[in-house]
């Protein structure tokens, strides 16, 4: 089992030319992040629960990855992890994420974050992988000022860097999210929602990471400007070639902005597809419930169905499939059977789901076997 | 610096209440001074003898409350607050003797208690169920005990069995009062235990306050952050305790302004010449004017120590500063 999307050609060697972030032409397949076998424990002993179950990723250089889920689903979970930022009593127990960091010198080394040690992990942190969060006004030092964000990071990993130096570079950072630079001595509770995330972004950048992780970084923010935000981060996005992961659960927004999709449920990847694939023609009965749960952003409105039930309990999952209690095309071998993420047909897209193998004589439903772009309900993508 | 004028005014305007709180309350209570001074006389007491006493206590005229109140103002202005019944010295004079011990001791304890507490509290507070932990029900235990007991048992102990400290006192008594390296260091030698007696009773507090609010704070996105940053532990702790000191920076302006008032059993257990002991000693006398005077200082003390407490928070927590405006 792989969720690895097959690519006309795979790298098999360190490319030493075109690995500086903008050029994204030519550094595209390249993997800057490989997750494998990916479990993430709670507690341990009878009360343990399983939050993240053998996820397997590939996330190419300057490539968008979209992980969408409801609350629970373990997607947080799952970047935290591989960061190893995760908190007590959270616990890798398996697995491998191996982080392709690049040098100054444009020398790209593999790094398993699982195995790294303390120091290691300093050195690729902020350098090579950033984070923005949900609560950008919990994310920043209350008592500190902006300034202090910026400075504190850059005195950190670039430590050649003079204070006058410094601080051009936070003025800079700043601009580039459309800040000024009178925001750098004002402290956290002095900004709006959007200045704050904003701050996050530019804080996030200041280093060029390789790959910048946001979680939820629009949910707390009014619509205009979760639109505005968007827009901004594909700009930046397209100017300095980073590649990132958006984790929501508005998929909607998503694919706006991602290139490629993964639906988290109940620990594991449920469907993996091209964004605006996936959006137009969704093939596991999850994610298409996931996306009559929200408003479409353009085009005709439809009726919001949502998806009956709730997610199963972790400490206790259900022994076949984990959506079948939930699921409208649920047959007996699901409620037995746990179906794996398996690639399916066309265009490099993967699914785990029943309905969809080959040796099973099921008919796929109508609503799961449209072609893309079959919708009026997608706006340009 | 508005927030700062006007927390100010708001002070003068509470000095004021308590320093005529501060006149009313002796003249709520039954007797005077001048009768309990006829009482301690046991010989026959002429007329022109109780004149005399009366206006040794400048309590010779006839004046009305008001009036009173006025003259007890001035006075106030110019340091003057009356003379000591009992020991027959004017009490600003007697105060001006006694304050700089209690404030050395029990000052210089209740910092050290302060440093120490919140130190280990933060490092307790990082490494939460580790084996440090074991240091909180020690401290505990000696803030459990009552005081009075510790510092007798310290006194018994360490000064009289073992001899590693001076006994009784705040200085030897071969040393001439002054500012002399001998006098110094006697002063410090005959202070160490009384410290290291206070700083063990008091020094849990500190801990445990600080240990919970570090870990309060471990668990905030900014700390979360600041290790995604890549820094350095020692600055990711940093982060964390410069948040979690605030609500034990509170608590220290309020230990401060008590540090006046003095650590009654203290002063009795070491037989040191602080406020404490020249309280209990007024009020055994009832010493009026004496104890109107212990309790001015106090006040003002408490007082000015909120206000420094104040501008330091407005200091370290921005938030404060637009909230105070309202």
């Amino acid at each position: 089992m792989s969720a690895t999307i097959p690519r006309e050609h795979e790298p098999t060697e360190v490319v030493d030319v075109a690995t500086s972030a903008v050029a994204t032409g030519v550094a595209r397949h390249e993997p800057v992040l490989e997750i494998e076998g990916f479990s993430v424990d709670y507690g341990a002993g009878a009360s343990m629960v399983r939050a993240v179950d053998e996820v397997t990723l590939r996330l190419d250089r300057s490539r968008v990855l979209g992980i969408a889920g409801e609350s629970g689903s373990g997607k947080s979970t799952l970047v935290y992890a591989m960061t190893r930022l995760l908190r007590a009593p959270g616990l890798i127990s398996g697995g491998r994420v191996l982080l392709h960091t690049t040098d100054d010198d444009g020398v790209v080394t593999p790094v398993n974050l699982v195995e790294a040690s303390e120091s290691e992990l300093r050195k690729v942190r902020w350098s090579h992988v950033s984070i923005v969060l949900q609560s950008a006004l919990s994310a920043l030092n209350p008592v500190l000022r902006i300034g202090r964000e910026f400075d504190e990071v850059l005195k950190t990993h670039r430590k050649d860097m003079t204070k006058a130096q410094r601080r051009a570079r936070a003025v800079e950072l700043l601009r580039l999210v459309g800040l000024t630079e009178d925001r750098l001595d004002r402290y956290p509770h002095e900004l709006s929602g959007g200045q704050r995330q904003r701050v996050m972004i530019a804080v996030a950048l200041a280093l060029d990471p390789e790959l910048v992780i946001m979680d939820e970084p629009t949910t707390a923010l009014d619509v205009v400007t979760q639109r505005e935000i968007i827009s901004e981060l594909a700009t930046l996005r397209a100017r300095f070639g980073f590649a990132m992961i958006f984790i929501t659960h508005d998929l909607s927004l998503l694919v706006e902005l991602a290139d490629e999709i993964a639906v988290m449920y109940a620990g594991s990847i449920v469907e993996r597809a091209g964004a605006r694939e996936l959006y137009e023609a969704p093939r596991h009965p999850y994610t298409l419930g996931l996306l009559h749960s929200f408003p479409p952003l353009h085009g005709e409105r439809r009726e919001l169905t949502g998806i009956p039930g709730s997610p199963p309990d972790l400490a206790d999952p259900p022994a076949g499939c984990r959506f079948a209690p939930r699921c409208t095309f649920a047959m007996a071998r699901c409620l037995t059977e746990r179906p794996t993420l398996r690639e399916f047909g066309d265009e490099g897209r993967s699914v785990a789901c029943w309905l969809f193998d080959p040796a099973s004589a099921s008919r796929v439903p109508v609503e799961l076997s449209l072609a893309p772009s079959a919708r009026q309900t997608v706006g340009e993508p | 610096m508005r927030i700062v004028a006007r927390r100010l005014g708001l002070y003068l305007l509470t000095a004021w209440v308590a320093v005529t709180a501060n006149f009313i309350l002796p003249r709520l209570m039954p007797g005077n001074p001048v009768q309990t001074l006829i009482g301690k006389i046991t010989s026959q007491v002429t007329p022109a003898e109780i004149r005399a006493i009366r206006l040794s206590f400048g309590m010779g005229f006839k004046q009305g409350i008001i009036a009173q109140y006025f003259t007890y103002l001035g006075q106030l202005f110019h340091g003057n607050l009356g003379v000591s019944i009992t020991l027959g010295s004017p009490v600003s004079s007697i105060l001006r003797e006694s304050v700089p011990w209690t404030i050395g001791l029990i000052g210089i304890s209740t910092i050290i208690s302060f440093a120490l507490g919140t130190l280990a509290g933060a490092l307790l507070g990082w490494t939460r169920g580790s084996r440090f932990d074991s240091m909180i029900p020690t401290a505990t235990f000696f803030q459990a005990v009552p005081y009075f007991f510790l510092g007798t048992v310290m006194l018994l102990v360490f000064g009289s069995n073992l001899h590693w400290f001076p006994v009784l006192g705040a200085y030897s008594q071969s040393a001439t009062p002054g500012w002399n390296w001998t006098f110094i260091a006697s002063v410090l030698r005959y202070g160490e235990l009384p410290v290291i007696s206070i700083v063990l009773s008091s020094v849990a507090g500190w801990m445990l306050g600080m240990r919970n609010m570090m870990i309060t704070m471990i668990g905030e996105d900014f700390v979360l952050m600041a290790v995604a940053k890549g820094l350095p532990r020692r600055k990711v702790i940093a982060h964390a305790a410069r948040n979690a000191v605030l609500p034990s920076i509170a608590n220290l302006s309020l230990a401060i302004g008590l540090v006046v008032s003095g650590a009654l059993l203290v002063e009795l257990v070491f037989n040191y010449p602080g406020v404490g002991d020249l309280l209990l000693q007024a009020v055994l006398n009832e010493d009026y004017p004496l104890i109107q005077g212990i309790f001015l200082v106090i006040t003002l003390t408490v007082l000015a120590a909120n206000l420094i407490a104040d501008v330091v928070y407005l200091v370290l927590d921005p938030r404060t500063r637009s909230e105070a405006a309202v």
